[in-house]
């Protein structure tokens, strides 16, 4: 049985928990049906689930339907750097990402339902019949209610979405399995993950969304494989017999089979000639232990094309402690932010990843 | 209004001085040098174009260099 919880309050969960074992459904999940069936051969109305007929019979016929759909599904893609692109993809394509497990597990929902991690977490979800609490766009508190009243066990969202449940209130043992994808994941981000869901193996997965996942890591580090390959530093993908897409990802060996991505070769950042590469930046920043976020950005100008400025997410340090942090971090004076601004918060896309 | 504007750029050239760890003696004057007097490189000037930029919404080296800060005001 799938279900999505939505906006409900805290106290009628429990009543929500109830209806869904009696056979009732979320309505958001019809609402998701009719998005992803965007050429729609299913007849909604057949199985449109209202508060009169929520029996589970229709919910199975339905997951059936789908699972069967002769639909092509269309993504945007996220277009973090530069335009989206529009990308289709049949149900074949999609359910042959899914894995069949034997245990049932309960998903916190996190991405945005009309992008490709949103889809392959809620169609696992629907072949294995598990829970979906729906944890899209949910303040901290609620996430951390929701974890703990329907014991979460499998958690999928990007870096951004983990660092912003800091400061750790408290460790979730429950949770089996964390994945992270959709951006750059930094070492922040796992010492985060560690702590806070001791018991989880984590799956770091790089995809895109024209080819699923391509890349599946324990941590931040990548091995090598067959899909791949790496010139001048870019990862490109293979497509065909000599083939490539150029995934526009920096990437850099640590040895002769693995290797780290340290950012994105549209976000270099021309300083009068020279370059910058903001991510690596922001790793320094954070590596601070009193930040928990931070962006690097720029500011342009006539004199120098661009300068580099940040956004810091702290309420202990100050903004000369960056400034002296950064100095003794940093050599190259150019790579040092010239203004630092301390923030509450970082702006996040609707995709949950950092905006620059 | 002109005085106003002196004192919001010495401001900004005190916060751009100080970041780029430079110390200067003097009072800031419409005749003090950027680079001679003050010792502001490349980076400093642009920060300080930068944060002129965000306050009066003119980018002071539109046209071309500017040396003193009498050059800065006039650009406002």
């Amino acid at each position: 049985m799938i279900f999505i919880i939505t906006e409900k309050k805290a106290e009628t969960y429990s009543s929500l928990l109830y209806k869904v074992n009696e056979g009732m459904c979320d309505c958001y999940f019809t609402s998701f049906v009719s998005d992803l069936v965007s050429d729609n051969d299913i007849d909604l109305s057949n199985y449109v689930i209202n508060k009169k007929k929520n029996k589970i019979a229709n919910l199975l016929e339905l997951k059936s339907k789908i699972i069967n759909s002769k639909s092509r599904i269309r993504f945007k893609t996220s277009g973090t750097t530069g335009n989206a692109k529009k990308i289709t993809h049949d149900m074949s394509f999609l359910l042959n990402k899914t894995k069949k497990f034997t245990k049932s597990c309960v998903w916190l929902y996190t991405y945005n339902k009309l992008h490709m991690g949103g889809v392959q977490v809620l169609l696992q979800a629907l072949i294995n019949n598990d829970t979906v609490i729906d944890g899209y766009k949910k303040d901290r508190d609620y996430i951390f209610n929701v974890m703990k009243e329907y014991e979460v066990t499998n958690i999928s969202a990007t870096p951004t979405f983990y660092k912003l449940l800091l400061p750790i209130k408290e460790q979730f043992l429950k949770v089996k399995k964390i994945t992270v994808g959709g951006e750059r994941t930094d070492d922040k981000t796992i010492e985060i993950i560690n702590e806070m869901f001791p018991n989880a193996k984590v799956n770091n997965i790089y995809a895109t969304t024209e080819h699923g996942a391509v890349l599946f890591s324990r941590n931040n580090v990548f091995k090598v494989n067959d899909k791949i390959m790496i010139k001048g530093g870019v990862l490109l993908v293979k497509t065909g017999e000599n083939i490539h897409y150029n995934t526009g990802d920096l990437v850099k060996m640590i040895n002769d089979t693995e290797f780290v991505f340290i950012g994105r070769n549209a976000e270099i950042i021309n300083i009068g000639g020279r370059n910058v590469n903001p991510s690596q930046i922001e790793d320094v920043i954070t590596n601070h232990p009193k930040i928990s976020q931070a962006v690097v950005y720029t500011k342009s100008n006539k004199l120098l094309g661009n300068i580099l400025a940040c956004k810091v997410v702290s309420t202990e340090v100050t903004e000369n402690e960056i400034r002296s942090y950064l100095k003794e971090k940093i050599k190259e004076g150019y790579k040092i932010p010239r203004i630092i601004n301390l923030v509450d918060s970082v702006l996040v896309s609707k995709n949950n990843k950092v905006v620059r | 209004m002109s005085g106003n504007k002196l004192e919001k750029i010495t401001n900004i050239i005190t916060i751009v001085m100080k970041n780029s760890s430079l110390e200067y003696e003097g009072d800031i004057i419409p005749q003090t040098h950027l680079r001679n007097d003050l010792g502001l490189d490349s980076l400093a000037l642009a920060e300080m174009a930068v944060r002129i930029e965000d306050e009066f919404d003119i980018d002071v080296f539109e046209d071309g260099l500017v040396n003193t800060v009498k050059e800065v005001l006039e650009k406002l």
